[in-house]
C-alpha cells in the first residue's frame, strides 16, 4: 500500500511540469564528447559469433538521454547511452525473439523483442554525463523510459533493469 | 389481498436489509484480511527475492576471494577481490536502502558492521595490492559479519517462513471465507431469486385468482340483476308453480308481473297460491286446474287461456308452462303468463268479420251454412223439425236505383232488426247478400205438419213485420217481401239442396204476385228438372235448326198490311211447336238468349231479303224483339249491320223492338248505339210501353219510330177507364213526339174502333191475324 502510494506521489510530482516531463520522459538524441575508453565492457553473442564493445564503440552507435525515475529511491538521474535496439541490430540480434542480459555477478534477465521495439530501451553508458563505476551499477545498465508509459511502472519490469551488464545473448522468450 | 401483499413486501425489505448487512460485514472482514496479508508481504517478498542470501553470497564471495588472494597474492586474484568488494559495496548500499523499515531486528547493526568491515577492506586495498598481513583484520571482520549475516538470514528466513505460513493460513481462511461467502451469497441469491420468483408468481396467481373471482362475482351479479330485470320487466309474469306429491300447490317464484296480471302482490302469492285461482274467472277455474292436471300427468307443456276479472273488466290471459317431475314425486312448472286480451279481441273481430255481415251485423252465408249443418244434424238426431225461410225484398232494386244505395242500406238494416224481433232468441237470422235474408228455425215440433204450421206462423209474422212502412231518410217507404219456406225433412240432399229449395219457393212466391209466402213443394222440384232438360234440348235445337220464325201482321190505320212482327217458335222434335213464353225466360237465365237472338235477327233479315223479290211484300217492315241483354252485348251493333250487309236488304225494313227495362241503366250508351243503327236506317219501336218505368225525358232523346201500347191496356180499353186513359195518353204522347203508335193485342172490332178513333196509327192482334209461317203470309189477303 505505502509503496503504491509513494509511487503515485512520485508520479504526481513528475506530472507537475507537464511539458518538461513530456519531453524529458522520452529519450532524446544527445551529442557527447567521446570517451577515451578502449577496454571491452560488453560481449554480444550474435548469430555471427560474439562481438565485443568498448564504451566508445557503444556510444558511437548513437546516444540518447533521458531523465527518469527508477524503482529505487536514490537512483533517479539523467541516463545516456545507445538504444538496446541499436546495439542488438549492430550485433545481428535485431530479429531475435528475446535476449538474455547477463550481469557481472551472474544475475540475468530475459528481455522479449517487444520491449525494445515498443519502447526506446537504453543500454546506458553514463549517468549525469559521467561514466558509471561498478559500485554505481555501471559501467552498463538497462534503462527503461519508465516515465514515458504507465505500463512500465509495473513491478514486473523492475527485474529487467539489469545493471553491471557485461553480456547479451540470444534467448528463448 | 392487499394486506397479504403488504406483509410480503415488508418481509421482503427485512430480508434485503439482512442481506445488505451480511454483505457489508463480509466486505469489512475481507478488507481486514487483505490488509493483514498485505502487511505480511514485505518480509516474505524480501526472502523470496533472495536479497539476504544474495547479500550473504556477496559477502561470502568477498570473503572467499579475500582468502584466495591471501593464499596466493596474484593480480588475477586481486582483480577478483576488487570486483567482489565492489559488488558487496553495491549490494550493501542497495540493501541498506531496501531493508530500512522492514522491521527485522539487527539489520541496522548488521549494515553498520558490514560498512565498517567493507570500509576497513577498502582502506586496506586502496593503494594497490596490499600485504597479506594487512588483510587479516578485515578478513576477521568479514567473517564476523558473514556469521552475523548468516544468523540474520536464518532469522529472516524463519520470520518470513512464519509470516508466509501465517499469510498462507490467512489466505486459506480468506479463500475459504470468500468462497463460503460466494457460495452463501450465491445460495442466498438463488434462494432469494427463487423466493422472489415464487412470491411474484404466487402473487400474480393470487391477483389473477382474485381478479377472476371478482369478474365471476361481477358477472354473476350482472346476470342475476339482468335476469331479475328481465323477469320483472317482460310483459306478463314469469313464475315457478309447484305441486307436491300430495297435490299441495305452491308458488316458489313469481315475478312482479303477478300484480299486473292477477292484482295480487308477489308476497301474497308466495304465501298462498290459491289467491291466484280466486282471481281467475269462475267459469275458467276448472279448465285451468284441468290443464295443469293433464300437464302433470303427461309431462307435456301446459298451455291454457283463461279470464281474469279486474275492476269489472274481463281480461284474457294465457299461461304457458313446462313441467318437470321432481325427485319427491311433485311437479314443478316453469312458465309465464301474459295478457292476450288484445289478441282475443282481434280474434273475435276477425271471427265476426268472417262470419257476420258488416252492414246488418247478422250472420253471413258462411255462418248460416255452419249453423244449418249443425241444426240439421241435431234435428235428425232429436227427431225435431226445422225450417228455412228464404226472404227476398220485392222491388229492392228499384229502391236502390231511385233513392240511392244509402237508402237501400238503411232499409236492409231496418229489415234485419225487424227480422230479429220477429223470431225467437234461439233462431238464426242471416243475410245472404243483396236483399236476401234467411231465417232458420229449430225445434219446431217433430211432426211435419206441426213444423209446417209453426214455420208458416213465423213466416206470416215476418211478412207482417216487413210490410209495415219504413222511414228512410225522413221519407216513407212501403216494401214487401217474398218468402219461400223449406222444411228440413223436405230434403235428403243436404243443406245446399235445402237452401236451393227455399230459394225456389221464394221464386214461386214472387211468381204468385209477391208479398206472399210459399212453401217448397215437389211440383216445383219437377219443374226445375224439366227446365234443365229443356235448356239442354234448346242448345240441341239451336244446333239442329229447330227454331222457326212466325210473323204476325201489323196493319196501318187504312187497314193495309204495313209490316210484321217476327216471333220465334221452337219446333220441338217430340213436343211439337213451343211458344216463346215457355223458353225465353230460360234462354235469358241460361245465356242462350245471345245465340237465339242472333239467329232470330239473321233469319228475319233473310226473310226480308226473300220478300224483296215480291212486289207486294217488299215494302213490309219486320219487327224483331231484342232483349236488353242482347242489346248490351258489345258486338250487337256490328252484328246487326253485318246481317243487313250480308243479306243486302234496305235497312229501314228492319225494326228493332226494345223494352223499357233496357233503359234502366247506362242510358247514354244505349242512346249512342241506337243512333249508330239509326244512321244506317234501322227503325226502333218501344215495346210494352206503359208497363215499366220509363222516363219521359229519355223518351224524347231516344231515336224511336214507334211506341207499342201494351196488350194489358188494350185488353180492358173499353171497360176500364184508367186503361182507356192510358191508351189515349200514349197515343197523344206519340203524336206530340212525332212517333207512330201501335196497339198490341187488338182482338175485337170495338177495341180497334176505339183506338182508331183516338188516332192510333197501327194495330196488331188476333183480330188481324195470328203469328204465321211466312209461306202462309204470302197468300194472306188484307183483311179488309
Amino acid at each position: 500500500m505505502k509503496r503504491v502510494l509513494s509511487m503515485l506521489l512520485a508520479l504526481a510530482a513528475l506530472a507537475l511540469p507537464p511539458a518538461a516531463a513530456q519531453s524529458l520522459a522520452v529519450p532524446q538524441a544527445v551529442a557527447l564528447p567521446p570517451l577515451a575508453a578502449e577496454a571491452v565492457v560488453l560481449t554480444v553473442a550474435g548469430p555471427a559469433g560474439e562481438r565485443r564493445y568498448s564504451l566508445a564503440e557503444l556510444e558511437a552507435l548513437g546516444t540518447f538521454g533521458v531523465h527518469t525515475s527508477t524503482f529505487w529511491p536514490v537512483d533517479d538521474g539523467h541516463y545516456v547511452g545507445p538504444t538496446l535496439a541499436a546495439v542488438l541490430a549492430d550485433a545481428g540480434l535485431g530479429e531475435a525473439a528475446a535476449v538474455r542480459v547477463v550481469a557481472m555477478d551472474g544475475f540475468s534477465q530475459i528481455l522479449p523483442r517487444s520491449d525494445w521495439e515498443r519502447w526506446p530501451v537504453l543500454l546506458a553508458t553514463r549517468r549525469d554525463d559521467q561514466p558509471m563505476r561498478r559500485r554505481d551499477k555501471g559501467p552498463l545498465r538497462i534503462i527503461y523510459p519508465r516515465d514515458m508509459d504507465a505500463a512500465l511502472q509495473d513491478t514486473r519490469y523492475r527485474l529487467r533493469w539489469v545493471w553491471l551488464v557485461t553480456r547479451i545473448e540470444a534467448a528463448a522468450p | 389481498m392487499s394486506r397479504a401483499l403488504r406483509f410480503l413486501q415488508r418481509r421482503l425489505s427485512l430480508l434485503w436489509a439482512f442481506v445488505l448487512l451480511f454483505v457489508a460485514g463480509s466486505v469489512a472482514h475481507l478488507w481486514v484480511n487483505v490488509t493483514q496479508v498485505e502487511d505480511a508481504l514485505p518480509l516474505a517478498s524480501l526472502h523470496k527475492e533472495r536479497d539476504f542470501s544474495a547479500l550473504l553470497g556477496d559477502v561470502s564471495r568477498l570473503e572467499g576471494d579475500l582468502r584466495l588472494y591471501l593464499a596466493a597474492p596474484q593480480d588475477e586474484h586481486y582483480e577478483r577481490l576488487l570486483l567482489a568488494l565492489d559488488l558487496a559495496v553495491l549490494r550493501q548500499r542497495d540493501n541498506r536502502i531496501i531493508y530500512l523499515g522492514t522491521g527485522v531486528p539487527g539489520v541496522t547493526e548488521m549494515h553498520a558492521l558490514l560498512g565498517e568491515a567493507l570500509a576497513e577492506l577498502d582502506v586496506a586495498v586502496a593503494d594497490g595490492a596490499p600485504a597479506a598481513t594487512a588483510l587479516h583484520a578485515p578478513l576477521a571482520a568479514l567473517i564476523a559479519v558473514r556469521e552475523r549475516l548468516q544468523i540474520l538470514n536464518d532469522t529472516v528466513f524463519q520470520l518470513s517462513m512464519t509470516q508466509a505460513s501465517v499469510q498462507r493460513s490467512k489466505l486459506v481462511r480468506l479463500r475459504d471465507t470468500v468462497s463460503a461467502m460466494i457460495v452463501l451469497l450465491g445460495a442466498l441469491g438463488v434462494a432469494l431469486a427463487l423466493s422472489l420468483l415464487r412470491q411474484r408468481r404466487s402473487i400474480a396467481a393470487l391477483q389473477l385468482r382474485d381478479r377472476a373471482l371478482q369478474a365471476a362475482e361481477e358477472q354473476q351479479r350482472e346476470l342475476r340483476e339482468r335476469l331479475e330485470r328481465v323477469a320483472d320487466n317482460v310483459p306478463g309474469m314469469i313464475f315457478q308453480y309447484r305441486r307436491g306429491a300430495d297435490g299441495h300447490p305452491s308458488l316458489p317464484y313469481a315475478s312482479h308481473g303477478v300484480h299486473e296480471i292477477f292484482g295480487v302482490s308477489a308476497e301474497a302469492a308466495a304465501q298462498d297460491s290459491s289467491v291466484l285461482l280466486d282471481a281467475i274467472h269462475v267459469d275458467d277455474r276448472e279448465r285451468v286446474i284441468g290443464a295443469f292436471d293433464e300437464s302433470a300427468r303427461s309431462l307435456l307443456p301446459c298451455l291454457v287461456e283463461f279470464r281474469v276479472v279486474r275492476d269489472g273488466i274481463e281480461l284474457w290471459m294465457a299461461s304457458h308452462a313446462t313441467p318437470q317431475r321432481q325427485a319427491d314425486g311433485g311437479t314443478l312448472w316453469h312458465g309465464y303468463t301474459y295478457d292476450v286480451t288484445r289478441r282475443r279481441l282481434a280474434e273475435e273481430e276477425i271471427k265476426h268479420l268472417a262470419f257476420y255481415d258488416a252492414l246488418t251485423g247478422l250472420p253471413n252465408r258462411r255462418l248460416l251454412i255452419d249453423r244449418l249443418r249443425h241444426a240439421m244434424l241435431m234435428a235428425a238426431r232429436n227427431h225435431q223439425g226445422g225450417a228455412l225461410l228464404f226472404i227476398d225484398l220485392d222491388n229492392f232494386k228499384t229502391l236502390n236505383d231511385t233513392r240511392g244505395h244509402a237508402c237501400g242500406d238503411l232499409l236492409l238494416q231496418q229489415v234485419a232488426r225487424r227480422l230479429l224481433d220477429a223470431v225467437r232468441a234461439g233462431d238464426t237470422v242471416a243475410r245472404l247478400g243483396g236483399d236476401e235474408f234467411v231465417v232458420m228455425l229449430e225445434n219446431i215440433g217433430s211432426a211435419r205438419e206441426t213444423a209446417a204450421q209453426h214455420a208458416e206462423q213465423v213466416g206470416e209474422k215476418v211478412l207482417a213485420a216487413l210490410t209495415q212502412p219504413y222511414l228512410l231518410n225522413g221519407k216513407d217507404y212501403h216494401g214487401t217481401p217474398s218468402i219461400g219456406v223449406a222444411l228440413f225433412d223436405d230434403c235428403e240432399g243436404g243443406l245446399e239442396e235445402l237452401l236451393k229449395r227455399a230459394d225456389l219457393a221464394m221464386y214461386q212466391a214472387k211468381g204468385a204476385g209477391r208479398n206472399t209466402l210459399r212453401f217448397f213443394d215437389p211440383a216445383m222440384q219437377s219443374l226445375l228438372a224439366a227446365q234443365s232438360a229443356l235448356e239442354a234440348e234448346m242448345r240441341q235445337g239451336l244446333r239442329a235448326g229447330d227454331f222457326v220464325l212466325h210473323y204476325q201482321p201489323q196493319l196501318d190505320n187504312g187497314g193495309r198490311l204495313a209490316g210484321v212482327e217476327a216471333l220465334v217458335r221452337w219446333q220441338h222434335p217430340q213436343r211439337g211447336l213451343i211458344a216463346p213464353g215457355e223458353f225465353i225466360g230460360l234462354a235469358e237465365s241460361s245465356g242462350l238468349i245471345q245465340p237465339l237472338g242472333q239467329w232470330v235477327l239473321e233469319a228475319a233479315c233473310e226473310q226480308i231479303a226473300r220478300w224483296q223479290r215480291d212486289p207486294e211484300l217488299r215494302r213490309l217492315s219486320v219487327a224483331v224483339n231484342v232483349s236488353a241483354r242482347q242489346f248490351r252485348h258489345p258486338d250487337f251493333v256490328s252484328r246487326v249491320i253485318g246481317a243487313i250487309e250480308r243479306t243486302a236488304i234496305p235497312a229501314d225494313r228492319l225494326k228493332l223492338e226494345l223494352t223499357e227495362s233496357l233503359l234502366l241503366d247506362n242510358v247514354e250508351e244505349i242512346i249512342a248505339r241506337m243512333n249508330v243503327l239509326k244512321a244506317r236506317g234501322v227503325c226502333f219501336a218501344l215495346d210494352d210501353f206503359g208497363t215499366g218505368y220509363s222516363s219521359l225525358a229519355y223518351l224524347k232523346r231516344l231515336p224511336l219510330d214507334q211506341l207499342k201500347i201494351d196488350r194489358s191496356f188494350v185488353r180492358d180499353v173499353l171497360t176500364d177507364p184508367n186503361d182507356a186513359a192510358i191508351a189515349r195518353t200514349i197515343i197523344a204522347l206519340g203524336q206530340t213526339l212525332g212517333l207512330h203508335v201501335l196497339a198490341e193485342g187488338v182482338e175485337t172490332r170495338d177495341q180497334h174502333e176505339f183506338l182508331v178513333a183516338h188516332g192510333c196509327d197501327a194495330f196488331q192482334g188476333y183480330l188481324f191475324g195470328h203469328p204465321q209461317h211466312p209461306d202462309v203470309l204470302n197468300t194472306v189477303a188484307p183483311a179488309h
